[in-house]
């Protein structure tokens, strides 16, 4: 017997041993397949799909109670089952204790967010299916000072560290998902009135939100706060959306806003013009000077304030399939759903493999033409694939009968993100046909 | 400027007017001299009322040396604003309606305030009024005071322990608001953590995936297998030896020297000729100084006593074979046969290296007829 070759030997039964060892512990470690124990033990949290908002505004447009009235009216669901928004304790007792000095007609209104309250939220979208809840994506949320975008008679005086946050700003910009455009009611219903002060807001302090409204490739939407004051806005318009065009009208008759309209219906992209209020009508009146002043027994009932957050991944979606030619959307539909058979967490490796092809290549190649290539992840990916694919009903179905006991709970989720995604279409579409004024460009939701 | 007193403070005030944003509206003497207000409006994250505690903050390393920051906030009234007499307080609003909120206080150099005197935040909140009401009385034209510093009462110890990062919240006062819980990661004030950039990984990343885990497998059950093979084989191949000189040995010690090497000896015929030792090996093969695997034969010749007998010859005669030509008499010659049917013959030549009876020879080897 040569030493050498009992050495070598060793070597190899060693290295055989240990690879056996290490094989048997990542099966050991890896999640157990749904249905072999309890469905409750799978964690798909930690691979969320991430959705970046933020909401552009100079300061006093409402930025900050409307998100505090969004997040109430999405804290339960809208209708059964559907889904509902969970945020961290802190930043829930945050946004709850601003909705409660809100909806106090006895108490001041908020103050303004100040320039070092400047926070991103993180919201966890929750579907339900089988009877449980599942967190299926989540939105960023970024909340700051208005001061920072400046604009208009703000722009006047140096805000220090306007610099530095802008800079901070932009950087967001490029990973944003979707770019809320927030324009003052109050300010449009006086430029609407032909006040000067309306029409210098308009003409002067959105022109920077515009700029950097320009600048994104991600979907933007306007948001027309303060929608409660437009109830007074064209004594002959009876309907609300003969009121929303009247105030598209005038928007776009200002030549920063039309060019960016323009701008992005030429690439097929989407530009809404939402109309919300955080606090709904028949709560606040205006007195004389022009302040608002809540109603003594005024009951808050916010109106539309849901809608800018549901509208963020049917547009981003819509986008990058408008990139796709119709029979690569065909041959996608028909992957995504084989893919709809597997469970969540086996997709997520099927989404790999999926973008190693053809078809993938071609979501790759138009979500970096539509949306640009720093805003699609594969969680998205994935997300995106089960948007695409056929009407909510049919593709359950579908599910329903390829699902066996063992990936039961995995596809449940599943289901709950394919409802929540159902939902938020679903918006859109009653959107699009109570208010078409709301479509800004001609192109629209599919 | 000159050099301030260790226990000096400075009022500061931030605020915002009925159209004016949220700014600095008067600034510390040491901030204005480091540029620094940027810093110090990022410190206030939220109200704090004039019946709670202030909120004491460290900042450190600024620009001009650590600083530590002290303050409330308050709503003004219209009679603060110097704008209405007494009477009941009526609230100044901005344009929206919302209140307007002011943040007072004061900063200190080297150390932190582990108890704030009142007195110190009341002269600091009259600075800052004085202040709001010249800003109020015309927003657009009023430009940012500097403070200049006054003593404090307040007790300061000297530098705050432990490191601290750049414009990292180092210490408050238990109690305060928006203390950073134990345990998270410290955020500068006013700076929010930045957003993960999602994008897809390089289309590169994807293209041989799913060839990658059986290549990777295959490749390792390769490379196991040859270093596997390679191991047996050399733990099981025979070892070799070298061919011990035979010839000239009797047949026991040539056997033996056989044996200890663990070679097996197979005896060939033996042969006579002329010259050799009776007894004696006279040829072997392989020839001395082989080397060979360990068990294998090696043959060898052994010398006979005496001549063997010749057989009658044969009724017709049939002519020997000539032997090859010899260069000259006497030298070997090489090739040559020698069996019982050349026994007798004169042969003259060499056997060394040359096939006798199909047995190499070890030494030169000379026969006669």
């Amino acid at each position: 017997m040569q030493p050498i070759g009992i050495l070598l030997l060793l070597a190899v039964v060693t290295t055989g041993v240990v690879l056996v060892v290490r094989l048997l512990r990542h099966r050991r470690a890896r999640p157990a397949p749904a249905g072999a124990g309890r469905p409750s033990t799978i964690d798909v949290t930690a691979e969320l799909p991430t959705f970046n908002i933020i909401a552009l505004g100079a300061q006093e447009t409402g930025k900050t109670v409307l998100l505090a009235s969004m997040f109430h009216r999405l804290s339960t669901e809208l209708r059964e089952g559907g889904f509902r928004l969970v945020t961290g304790l802190e930043q829930a007792a945050d946004l709850t204790d601003l909705y409660a000095t809100l909806r106090d007609p006895g108490d001041a209104w908020p103050p303004g967010t100040m320039i070092g309250q400047t926070r991103s939220f993180s919201f966890d979208c929750v579907g339900t299916a089988g009877g449980r809840d599942h967190a299926v994506l989540r939105f960023n949320y970024l909340d700051y000072a208005g001061e920072l975008v400046g604009g208009g008679r703000a722009a006047s005086v140096p805000v220090h560290g306007r610099q530095v946050s802008q800079q901070d700003l932009e950087q967001r910009l490029d990973a944003a998902h979707a770019i809320f455009g927030i324009i003052d009611g109050r300010r449009m219903v006086d430029a609407l009135r032909g006040g000067r002060d309306g029409q210098l807001y308009l003409e002067n302090t959105i022109v920077p939100m515009i700029v950097l409204m320009r600048r994104a490739e991600c979907p933007v939407h306007f948001v027309l706060t303060k929608w409660d004051l437009f109830d007074t806005v064209g004594a002959d318009e009876d309907e609300e959306n003969d009121r929303l065009e009247l105030a598209r009208k005038e928007l776009l008759s200002y030549p920063p806003i039309r060019n960016l309209v323009e701008q992005r219906r030429r690439t097929h992209k989407i530009v809404r013009l939402i109309p919300v209020s955080a606090i709904g009508r028949q709560f606040a009146t205006m007195t004389e000077d022009g302040h608002m002043v809540k109603l003594p027994h005024g009951r808050l009932r916010p109106v539309n304030v849901e809608l800018p957050l549901c509208a963020v991944l049917p547009d981003l979606f819509a986008q990058v399939s408008a990139k796709l030619d119709a029979a690569v959307e065909r041959k996608i539909a028909e992957e995504s759903r084989a893919l709809s058979r597997l469970s969540l967490t086996e997709t997520m490796s099927a989404v790999g493999r999926f973008l190693a092809r053809p078809t993938g290549q071609a979501v790759r190649l138009a979500a970096d033409l539509a949306v640009g290539r720093n805003v699609f992840s594969e969680q998205i990916v994935g997300t995106f694939l089960d948007w695409i694919g056929e009407p909510f009903e049919a593709k359950a179905r579908e599910v329903a009968q390829a699902i066996d006991d063992a990936h039961r709970s995995a596809d449940q989720i599943r289901l709950a993100r394919q409802a929540v995604l159902e939902e938020f279409r679903e918006n859109m579409v009653v959107l699009r046909r109570q208010l078409p004024a709301s479509d800004l460009t001609t192109w629209g939701v599919r | 400027m000159s050099a301030a007193p260790t226990r000096s403070g400075w009022p500061f005030l931030v605020g915002r007017g009925r159209d004016a944003g949220y700014r600095m509206l008067l600034t510390p003497r040491p901030v204005a001299d480091a540029d620094d207000s940027a810093a110090l409006l990022a410190v206030v994250t939220g109200e704090v009322p004039e019946d709670a505690p202030p909120v004491v903050t460290v900042l450190d390393p600024r620009p001009g040396g650590e600083l530590c920051v002290v303050y409330r906030t308050l709503r003004p009234s219209a009679a603060d604003a110097g704008t209405t007499g007494a009477g009941r307080p009526v609230p100044l609003l901005d344009r929206a309606g919302r209140p307007l909120v002011l943040a007072y206080g004061f900063v200190c150099r080297g150390g932190r305030v582990t108890r704030v005197d009142e007195d110190d935040l009341r002269y600091a909140r009259q600075m800052a009024l004085d202040a709001f009401r010249r800003f109020h009385a015309d927003e657009a034209a009023y430009r940012p005071g500097v403070s200049e510093p006054y003593p404090l009462r307040s007790e300061i110890v000297g530098r705050p322990a432990g490191p601290a990062g750049h414009g990292q919240v180092r210490a408050a006062l238990p109690g305060q608001p928006r203390a950073t819980p134990p345990g998270q990661p410290v955020v500068p004030p006013g700076q929010v953590p930045a957003w993960r950039a999602d994008a897809l990984p390089s289309p590169g990343r994807y293209r041989n995936d799913r060839w990658r885990p059986p290549a990777l497998l295959l490749g390792l059950c390769a490379l196991l297998l040859g270093l596997a093979g390679t191991g047996l084989w050399l733990t099981t191949r025979p070892t070799e030896v070298r061919v011990p000189q035979l010839v000239e040995l009797p047949e026991g010690d040539a056997v033996r020297e056989l044996h200890d090497a663990g070679l097996h000896a197979e005896p060939r015929p033996e042969r006579w000729t002329a010259d050799c030792r009776p007894g004696r090996v006279v040829a072997q093969t392989p020839v001395a100084g082989t080397r060979i695997h360990q068990g294998a034969t090696v043959e060898y010749v052994v010398c006979l006593a005496r001549r063997p007998p010749v057989p009658p010859a044969p009724s017709r005669s049939t002519p020997a074979p000539e032997s090859p030509p010899s260069t000259s008499p006497g030298r070997a010659g090489a090739g040559r046969q020698v069996d019982g049917t050349e026994a007798g013959r004169r042969v003259n030549g060499a056997w060394a290296g040359r096939r006798v009876g199909g047995i190499e020879a070890g030494r030169r080897y000379r026969s006669s007829a």
